[in-house]
C-alpha cells in the first residue's frame, strides 16, 4: 500500500540556527491516524510545518501518495492542499473576526476552486456545519458570537469542507476546557473513523503534548525528543511497554485522577 | 465597596486562617462575575479551587490578595486572621501581602521583571521580611539567605541563577524562581493560580512535588487554583468547584471524586476519566 504521507530521513535547520530535526522517518497510511508527541522544543511544530508545506526539509524528503512533494512547486502545493487541511491550537486567532462563518468555511472551496456557484457552495458549507454539530444558522453569524469549543468546531468545518484525506491538527484541544475537550475529541474520532458516502474518513496527524489525547485518537505514535525520534509504533504497544527512557518519563509524569 | 460585619471569632484571635464570606464581584457594567462565594481555609490546610474558563477562580485569587482591577466592584468579606482585605487601603495591603499571603501565577514571565537580575528580585521580599521581623541583614547574611532560597526550590548553581535575567533561564526554572520569591516573605498562605499549566508535563510533575513538599514542610495554608482535577487532587485535601461564579459543590477531594453530587462536578470527572481511560487502553490493550 502506498502511504498517504511519508517522511523520509527528514532534517530541518532554521536559517540562523542548529538543526531542530534530525533523520525523521515515518509513514502515514490511510485510516491509521498518527500522533506526534514530545515536549516543547522537541520539533513537533517544525515537523508539522514541513507536512503543511510551509517549509521545505533541509535534508531528506516528504512523499505524498508516493510522489515526492516539493512545496516550492505551486501546482504541487495546490493539489497537496486538496489532500491535507489543518486545524490549529487557538480558535481565537485562527478565525478572521470580520468574516461570517459561511465565508470562513467556504474559503478553502474558493481558493481550491472546488465549488462552482453560490448554491453549491452554500450546500457544502451547510453539510460541513452539520458534520461538526453546529446549527445551520451558524453560517450567517460571526466568530465572536461563539465559545472556544464552538470556534474550534468552525475551524474543523473549514478544514473538512474540501474533503481532505489527511487532517493535520496542531494541539487542537489544548486551549479548551476539559469538558469541551472531550467533545471535540469525540468529534475528531467520528470524522476519522466513520465517514459517509459524501465524506470519506480522514486520517489524522495530531501534534500534541498530551498523551491522553493521542491515545484517544491515534493508532500510531511517534515520540520526538530534541528533534529526533525516540520511539515509534502502534500507540497501545508504545504506551503499554515504552522502550525508550524518554517515553517512560513522559508517561510517568502524566497526572491522573486517583481511584477509578 | 462594602464590608460585612462578622460575629465573634471562635477560633481564637490570631490564627483563624482565611474566611471568605459572600464574596461577590461585579464587572464594569454590573455583570456578576463571582456570586456569593463563601469558604474557609484553616491554617496549614491545602484546598483547591476548581473551575473552567469564566468560572471566576482567578478573580477570586486576585480578590483574596487585594489585586483586583479597579473597575471591578467587590462585596462581601475576605478575612485572613484579623485582617479584612475587602475595602482595605493599598498601604495596609502592601505590608500584608508577601508577609501573610503570596501568589504564584500561571505565567512566571508576568511575575518576574525582565530587566532585573533574579537575585535582586529575590532580595526584595527577603529584606522586607527581615525588616518586618526587626532584623537587619548585612551583605553576607543576605547572600546566604538568597542562596538558601534558590537551593530550597531545587535550582542548581545559585550563583549563576542569581546573576541571571529571567529570559536566561528555562520556563520551569522561572516558575521555581517565582515560587522562591513568593516564599521569601514566609507567608502563612500561598495562593497558586494554575502554576503548572504552562509547563511541559514532566516539569509540571516536578513543580507539583516541590510545591507540595514546601507547603507541608512549612505548614502553610495553600489555595490551589486550577481547571485540572487531577492536578488539584495531587496537592489539595479539599476543594470548591466553581462554575460561572457560583460554588456548585464543596467537599473533601476523596468525596468529590468518589461521590460527586452536582451534575457539573460529575461531568468534569467523567471528562478527565475519559482521557485517563484512553491512556489505560494503551497500557492494557
Amino acid at each position: 500500500m502506498t502511504a498517504l504521507l511519508e517522511a523520509h530521513a527528514v532534517g530541518y535547520a532554521y536559517r540562523t540556527g542548529q538543526p531542530v530535526l534530525h533523520d525523521v522517518s515515518f509513514a502515514i497510511n490511510a485510516g491509521e491516524s498518527l500522533g506526534l508527541v514530545g515536549e516543547s522544543g522537541a520539533g513537533k511544530t517544525t515537523l508539522l510545518k514541513l507536512l503543511l508545506g510551509l517549509a521545505v526539509p533541509s535534508t531528506g524528503e516528504i512523499f505524498s501518495q508516493g510522489a515526492r512533494f516539493d512545496a516550492r512547486n505551486r501546482a504541487q502545493l495546490r493539489s497537496y492542499r486538496r489532500l491535507t487541511q489543518a486545524v490549529f491550537q487557538d480558535p481565537y486567532s485562527s478565525l478572521d473576526p470580520r468574516q461570517s462563518v459561511e465565508q470562513i468555511i467556504a474559503e478553502p472551496l474558493r481558493s481550491l476552486g472546488i465549488a462552482r456557484g453560490r448554491v453549491e457552495l452554500k450546500g457544502l458549507v451547510a453539510a460541513a456545519l452539520l458534520a461538526v454539530g453546529l446549527p445551520p444558522n451558524a453560517a450567517t453569524r460571526y466568530p465572536h458570537e461563539f465559545s472556544g469549543g464552538q470556534r474550534q468546531r468552525i475551524a474543523i468545518a473549514r478544514a473538512i469542507v474540501p474533503n481532505p484525506r489527511v487532517l493535520l491538527a496542531d494541539e487542537p484541544v489544548s486551549a479548551l476546557d476539559v469538558t469541551t475537550r472531550v467533545k471535540i475529541i469525540d468529534l475528531l474520532a467520528d470524522l476519522s473513523s466513520g465517514g459517509t458516502p459524501e465524506r470519506p474518513p480522514m486520517t489524522l496527524v495530531l501534534v500534541s503534548h498530551d498523551l491522553g489525547v493521542v491515545a484517544s485518537l491515534c493508532q500510531n505514535i511517534v515520540v520526538l525528543e530534541s528533534g529526533r525520534i525516540a520511539e515509534q509504533g502502534p500507540t497501545h504497544s508504545v504506551l503499554s511497554a515504552p522502550q525508550h527512557a524518554y517515553t517512560q518519563r513522559l508517561l510517568a509524569s502524566v497526572t491522573r485522577l486517583p481511584g477509578a | 465597596m462594602s464590608t460585612s460585619e462578622h460575629g465573634p471569632n471562635l477560633n481564637g484571635p490570631h490564627k483563624s486562617g482565611l474566611h471568605v464570606n459572600g464574596l461577590t464581584i461585579r464587572g464594569p457594567q454590573g455583570q456578576l462575575l463571582v456570586d456569593g462565594l463563601s469558604f474557609a481555609l484553616s491554617p496549614g490546610e491545602r484546598m483547591g479551587l476548581i473551575g473552567e474558563s469564566g468560572s471566576g477562580k482567578s478573580l477570586t485569587a486576585l480578590a483574596i490578595i487585594g489585586l483586583l482591577p479597579a473597575d471591578l466592584t467587590v462585596n462581601g468579606s475576605i478575612r485572613w486572621d484579623e485582617t479584612e482585605v475587602v475595602g482595605a487601603s493599598e498601604r495596609s495591603l502592601n505590608s500584608w501581602r508577601g508577609r501573610c499571603a503570596a501568589v504564584v501565577f500561571q505565567e512566571p514571565l508576568t511575575a518576574l521583571d525582565p530587566l532585573m537580575r533574579l537575585g535582586q528580585q529575590l532580595a526584595e521580599p527577603v529584606q522586607r521580611r527581615a525588616r518586618a521581623d526587626g532584623t537587619k541583614l548585612g551583605r553576607q547574611a543576605l547572600d546566604r539567605a538568597l542562596h538558601a532560597a534558590v537551593l530550597e526550590v531545587r535550582l542548581p548553581d545559585p550563583e549563576r541563577i542569581l546573576r541571571a535575567y529571567p529570559h536566561e533561564i528555562s520556563g520551569g526554572q522561572r516558575q521555581r524562581m517565582a515560587l522562591a520569591i513568593a516564599l521569601a516573605g514566609r507567608p502563612a498562605l500561598l495562593i497558586a493560580d494554575e502554576p503548572t499549566t504552562a509547563l511541559d508535563e514532566t516539569i509540571q510533575s516536578e513543580i507539583l512535588d516541590l510545591l507540595d513538599g514546601l507547603v507541608r514542610q512549612r505548614s502553610m495554608a495553600l489555595l490551589f487554583i486550577s481547571h485540572d482535577l487531577a492536578v488539584v487532587s495531587r496537592v489539595a485535601t479539599r476543594a470548591v468547584v466553581l462554575r460561572a461564579g457560583i460554588a456548585v459543590e464543596t467537599g473533601t477531594m476523596t468525596n468529590l471524586l468518589s461521590d460527586p453530587q452536582h451534575s457539573y462536578t460529575q461531568e468534569l470527572i467523567a471528562s478527565a476519566r475519559q482521557l485517563d481511560r484512553a491512556l489505560d487502553w494503551g497500557t492494557t490493550p
